[in-house]
């Protein structure tokens, strides 16, 4: 046993209330002797907690109600007892789940930390390695399904079609270019992809055309698919920690293969939580866009593949190019040729039109052209490569230049062609004294200019020309660069390595409880202790009673009144209360009488702590349950 | 997952054969059982399954489970569950309506066992007007609907299984003589053997129609020659044109022991009556005006034939479509290079004409010998400076005419035509004043569409005979014109024309000889001619041939 859990130990104790507290130290450490010094009893429940054997028989005594607690703890993180029975309303009552919280605390398996429920970190090591996805969020094991989703290879052949048809809208043809995608999934893939990287710049649309910015698509391509959707899920999302929240709900959701409506919700508030990331419906929406989910009764999980090997490309003489696998993220194939179909096999196909639409995107032939020899299987087909030559070498025929022209004297001109210093910006001479020169290095070469003693004066324009600044998204773009830097972790392991049956109960502490020197009701009080399974070892059992009474029903109406009277004004414990058609869980406020005599309990309903009075009369079963042990 | 195999099944349904794998005949060989070969380029041929393909495959007993069996074997990764879906739904909708005789002579039986189809056909008013319901599981039909019902019925996606037995026509015996007339050597191949057994089988039920697919230049006349033998009836072959009419009728005298008494023609400028008969599509779907009736359709209708040939059925135009559905019971074959339609009637004429039956890839054919090896070339040449303004001013006709007519062609036909100084040469353009100019200046003779029919026959002689070594040919020589020694094709100009049309086009120098074929299109460089030199090129490396582009400086 590590010193700093130990340490965390005590420091977690040492805060409980004195009644908790020894509440928790006469149950494991038997009759506490006055005068005691409390720090010493910790130390002694240290040293309980920490043999081997204490530690198998508390780990023995988990069922799979337990282990989905505990889970939930591990995934979320600590939680208070509201945020439990808020996540897991959907599955168990109020009152149930009450019960089994308090239950985990009594057993010291969970601690309170200011309010908010941790593992005793005397026992983590060991109750970690026992949580599991499947009892939290469904037994059933799921295969994951290899339902297309938006990958690298979806968004290069999206731009591949958004540089061939001048838009990023979706179109009747466009299921042919991917087959595997159900029509209308594609169509909102399609609609969302196309706003998201408008957002981001990558899409420009301009005068009823859509360009590509090849740059920040670069950006984009550089993730993995797994941080693509890790983006795609966390862009619209508030927090922080965004980014982290979608990283560790696609790990999980990779380890579960499906699950139900229920679960995937609790799994996403769980994560919410964890993240600090407000919950939002809107989250399960982008799953399903994206494809990471597919609904088919339960919602199924895409298989999110790692980088799959490429295939080399084969160039075949119909001038399709195509390849298995997934591209290397600097790879220009979707820059020069129009995609044909995503399936299995991608393929692309070049064309004229392609390949002008590669070059005007600055991208040189003999870059293509080293490409296509480099990674292609076979020989490059002689008429293909001559075709491209061809239209490379038309395409050169006639460059248009941004540029500025300069018109100058014949000793300015004398310096614009000699001077070292010119020549990279000068793009083409005119004439003898006029010169096309860059307008992106104008501030450049006007200071050299000047520093020759040449008067340079400003630019004259002959009309005004709107210049509309290019859209900056730093934060998206930031976002952009926070997700090549994911990295996976480790998720809870999907299914326990040992499942949780039914908790082994000790036989024969029962019997040492029935032949101990005990009263009855002392052994009434450590058998229910026993039951509830906080009598691990026989030194436990001891000459005292912690729950006198917690339980009074049917004709017993004092005892239910007593209960109801012992709950008053008390944080620490709530009843739970059987009325003839519901049950509710209740804080008691103080009890009165009618002038009949009648007990009348003013209690808080919880969790909405909407305030009622009840007649004692009317309650079939009063239970009382500790809350909030600390 | 993955399993070294030639083949990938995509979720389009299309199958990628990768031809380098050791494996890929042997998977290609059942490919083609259940698939129709879409297109086969260098280093993988794509296949395709269509509902079409999976009933030509279940008309040969080849169900879904053998299908995908197959899939499975072959394919690399999994086969795809909307693939699977899709097979085993098309596959088996073969046999669930079956066409058979009743007692009455005069209606036929259509049984449906399966309810969910029956409660289809009784909802769509245009079928159920056909059917008179008999028991639960059939219902009776008017002969005269026989065609009809199979029309309606493949539209919404159930294929009639017709297992009516066809009347036999009358007895027309002949053989085949195993030396031509002209002196040759003559026996039916094997393959052109399996292709008639295929369709006629044991002569029972279920059989006697049918599409038999086979390349250019692998001998189709000789396979519908030897059904007609097989039936020794009385014959109608439909076919595209006059000249192919007067082929049809040189071949059939030619290879078998009919006479010239026996043997007729129908077209526009002849109307015999014989026992076998030639027409054309265009004479059978002649009318006066627009409206009025096909005076000529009678032939097929009222000829009384014991079989009828659809040379080139892709071309089958709309009427004869019609008329064919009412010819059900007669022995039929449609002869094709491509069942791929322009139209997309591929569905009409499997229900009207029949199942594909046989079908050979060209490649194999070509292998054996069977037809020619064929090389593509491109030949791109700069337009003349004094054309480049006016080709700049042009419109879009006008440009494509100026960079068609480019006179430096002239050169490169030259050149092409003293490249090959022993093949057989055509030259086909579209424009006739460039084929004239050409002709003129090498002294060539001509045919275009106005050449007098007699005088295209006795080109075709001279050429076939050798006597005439080069022929300069408009459009009109592209369809079922044999020219077997043909071995060099140099196309001036023309638009890219239909699939069919430009494989059409290369048929005609497909016929096997001892020489490669060349198939030269010229082309001027930087001009919207190329925008059809690129269809060209697309189509022609699809099919497999090679394709190369030379630039000449001339």
């Amino acid at each position: 046993m590590n010193e700093s859990a130990q340490a965390a130990f005590k420091t977690l104790i040492g805060r409980y209330s004195e009644d908790t507290y020894f509440y928790l130290a006469r149950n494991y450490l038997g009759l506490i002797q006055t005068p005691f010094h409390k720090p010493q009893l910790t130390t002694r429940m240290v040293q309980f907690f920490s043999q081997e054997a204490v530690v198998t028989s508390i780990l023995d005594l988990l069922d799979s109600f337990d282990q989905a607690l505990i889970s939930l703890v591990a995934l979320a993180g600590p939680l208070t007892v509201e945020q439990i029975t808020r996540l897991m309303k959907e599955m168990y009552s109020y009152g149930h789940l009450l019960r089994r919280i308090s239950n985990l605390q009594e057993r010291m398996i969970l601690l309170s930390d200011e309010g908010r429920l941790v593992f005793n970190p005397l026992l983590e090591e060991e109750l970690r390695k026992r949580c599991s996805l499947r009892p939290l969020l469904g037994d059933t094991e799921r295969a994951l399904s290899d339902a297309p989703y938006c990958s690298t290879e979806f968004i290069r052949g999206y731009l591949s079609l958004v540089a061939k048809e001048g838009k990023c809208t979706y179109q009747d043809q466009t299921p042919s270019h991917f087959p595997t995608f159900e029509p209308k999934r594609l169509e909102q893939m399609y609609l969302a992809l196309g706003s998201f990287m408008t957002d981001c710049g990558i899409l420009i649309n301009q005068d009823r055309k859509c360009s590509i910015n090849y740059e920040r698509a670069q950006q984009l391509l550089n993730l993995t698919d797994h941080q693509l959707i890790c983006l795609l899920i966390a862009k619209d999302l508030e927090g922080e920690e965004r980014l982290a929240f979608a990283n560790a709900l696609l790990q999980h959701l990779q380890a579960l293969g499906g699950c139900d409506t229920n679960a995937l919700k609790l799994l996403i508030k769980a994560l919410c939580i964890r993240y600090q990331i407000g919950y939002s419906s809107s989250v399960l929406n982008e799953l399903s866009t994206w494809g990471v989910l597919s609904l088919d009764e339960v919602w199924k999980v895409s298989r999110i593949s790692d980088t799959q090997e490429q295939t080399p490309l084969i160039v075949d003489s119909d001038q399709t190019i195509s390849y298995q696998g997934t591209c290397a993220t600097d790879d220009i194939l979707y820059r020069f040729a129009f995609l044909e179909v995503l399936d299995m096999q991608k393929r692309y196909r070049i064309t004229k039109e392609s390949l002008i639409s590669a070059l005007d995107s600055s991208l040189d032939f003999a870059s293509i052209q080293a490409y296509l020899e480099q990674h292609s299987a076979n020989k490059m087909n002689s008429a293909l490569a001559t075709q491209l030559s061809m239209i490379a070498e038309q395409y050169q025929n006639i460059t248009i230049y941004d540029g500025l022209v300069l018109t100058c004297d014949t000793r300015t001109a004398n310096l614009v062609e000699k001077l070292p210093a010119m020549a990279q910006h000068r793009l083409v001479t005119l004439a003898p004294s006029i010169f096309l020169m860059r307008r992106d290095t104008e501030e450049i070469w006007r200071q050299v200019l000047r520093s020759a003693g040449q008067l340079v004066g400003a630019t004259r324009r002959f009309e005004q020309v709107e210049v509309i600044p290019s859209e900056e998204h730093p934060l998206l773009l930031l976002l952009i660069q926070k997700a090549s830097q994911l990295e996976k972790s480790d998720t809870l392991g999907v299914m326990a390595a040992e499942p949780m049956g039914k908790p082994v109960l000790d036989p024969t502490l029962p019997l040492a409880i029935e032949e101990s020197n005990l009263s009855k009701a002392q052994k009434e009080d450590t058998l229910h202790r026993y039951q509830s399974r906080m009598i691990v070892r026989k030194s436990q059992i001891a000459a005292h009673i912690l729950n006198p009474v917690i339980e009074a029903g049917g004709f017993d109406y004092q005892g239910k009144v007593s209960l109801c009277k012992q709950a008053s004004g008390r944080n620490d414990l709530v009843l739970e209360l059987q009325l003839p058609e519901q049950e509710l869980v209740v804080q008691a406020l103080e009890i009165a009488y009618t002038p009949q005599k009648e007990a009348l309990l003013k209690a808080a309903i919880m969790p909405t702590m909407e305030v009622k009075i009840l007649p004692v009369s009317k309650i079939f079963l009063v239970r009382l349950v500790r809350f909030h042990l600390a | 997952m993955m399993q070294d195999t030639p083949l990938i099944v995509q979720s389009d349904k299309t199958l990628l054969l990768d031809v380098h794998h050791p494996q890929s005949e042997e998977c290609r060989n059942d490919l083609v059982r259940f698939c129709e070969l879409i297109k086969s380029p260098e280093h993988m041929h794509t296949y395709a399954l269509s509902a079409i393909s999976l009933w030509n495959a279940a008309s040969c007993k080849i169900d879904a489970k053998y299908i995908l069996d197959c899939l499975d074997r072959w394919s690399k990764f999994p086969v795809p569950d909307s693939v699977r879906f899709y097979v085993n739904d098309m596959a088996t909708r073969w046999g669930k309506v079956i066409l058979t005789k009743s007692e009455d002579p005069q209606y036929y039986e259509l049984k449906v066992t399966d309810k969910r189809i029956r409660t289809e056909l009784f909802n769509r008013a245009s079928i159920a007007k056909l059917l008179v319901v008999k028991n639960e599981t059939s219902f009776l039909l008017s002969a005269y609907n026989r065609g009809e019902i199979k029309l309606q019925l493949i539209k919404i996606g159930y294929p009639v299984d017709d297992q009516v037995q066809l009347q036999r026509g009358p007895n027309l015996p002949f053989s085949f003589r195993e030396q031509t007339l002209g002196g040759k050597e003559f026996a039916v191949r094997n393959y052109q053997k399996q292709a008639s057994d295929a369709l006629l089988g044991d002569l029972g039920p279920g059989t006697g129609f049918g599409t038999i697919v086979l390349p250019c230049g692998s001998g189709k006349t000789v396979v519908a020659m030897n059904i007609m033998q097989r039936l020794s009836t009385k014959t109608l072959v439909v076919t595209t044109n006059v000249a192919a009419v007067h082929q049809w009728i040189a071949e059939i005298l030619d290879k078998t022991t009919l006479t010239e008494e026996q043997v007729g023609e129908y077209t526009g400028a002849k109307k015999e009556s014989k026992d076998i008969m030639v027409c054309t599509y265009q004479v059978l779907t002649y009318r006066p005006d627009k409206e009025g009736p096909f005076p000529h359709l009678e032939l097929l209708t009222k000829g009384n034939w014991g079989l009828i040939i659809y040379d080139e059925v892709h071309m089958l135009p709309a009427p004869v479509f019609k008329v064919t559905a009412e010819l059900q019971a007669i022995y039929r074959v449609g002869l094709t290079a491509t069942l791929v339609r322009e139209d997309g009637r591929e569905d009409e004429v499997f229900s009207l004409v029949g199942p594909k039956r046989f079908d050979v890839p060209w490649n194999e054919l070509q292998q054996q010998g069977f037809i020619a090896e064929a090389y593509c070339h491109e030949v791109r040449i700069d337009l003349p400076e004094d054309k480049e303004i006016p080709y700049a001013l042009g419109n879009k006709r006008e440009k494509y005419r100026i960079a068609s007519e480019n006179p430096k062609k002239l050169d490169v036909v030259q050149a092409l035509v003293e490249r090959h100084p022993d093949d057989f040469i055509l030259i086909i353009g579209q424009y006739l004043d460039q084929l004239k100019l050409i002709a003129d200046h090498f002294g060539l003779p001509i045919i275009t569409g106005s050449t007098a029919n007699a005088k295209r026959e006795e080109l075709y002689r001279a050429f076939k005979e050798g006597e005439q070594r080069i022929l300069v040919v408009s459009k009109v020589a592209n369809f079922a014109i044999d020219l077997p020694d043909a071995s060099v094709a140099i196309q001036v100009s023309g638009t890219f024309g239909s699939r069919s049309e430009e494989a059409q086009r290369l048929g005609r120098i497909l016929r096997p000889k001892n020489r490669s074929s060349f198939f030269y299109s010229v082309v001027t460089r930087y001009s919207s001619e190329e925008e059809f030199a690129a269809n060209r090129q697309k189509f022609l490396a699809e099919q497999g041939y090679s394709y190369e582009i030379e630039v000449w400086d001339t």
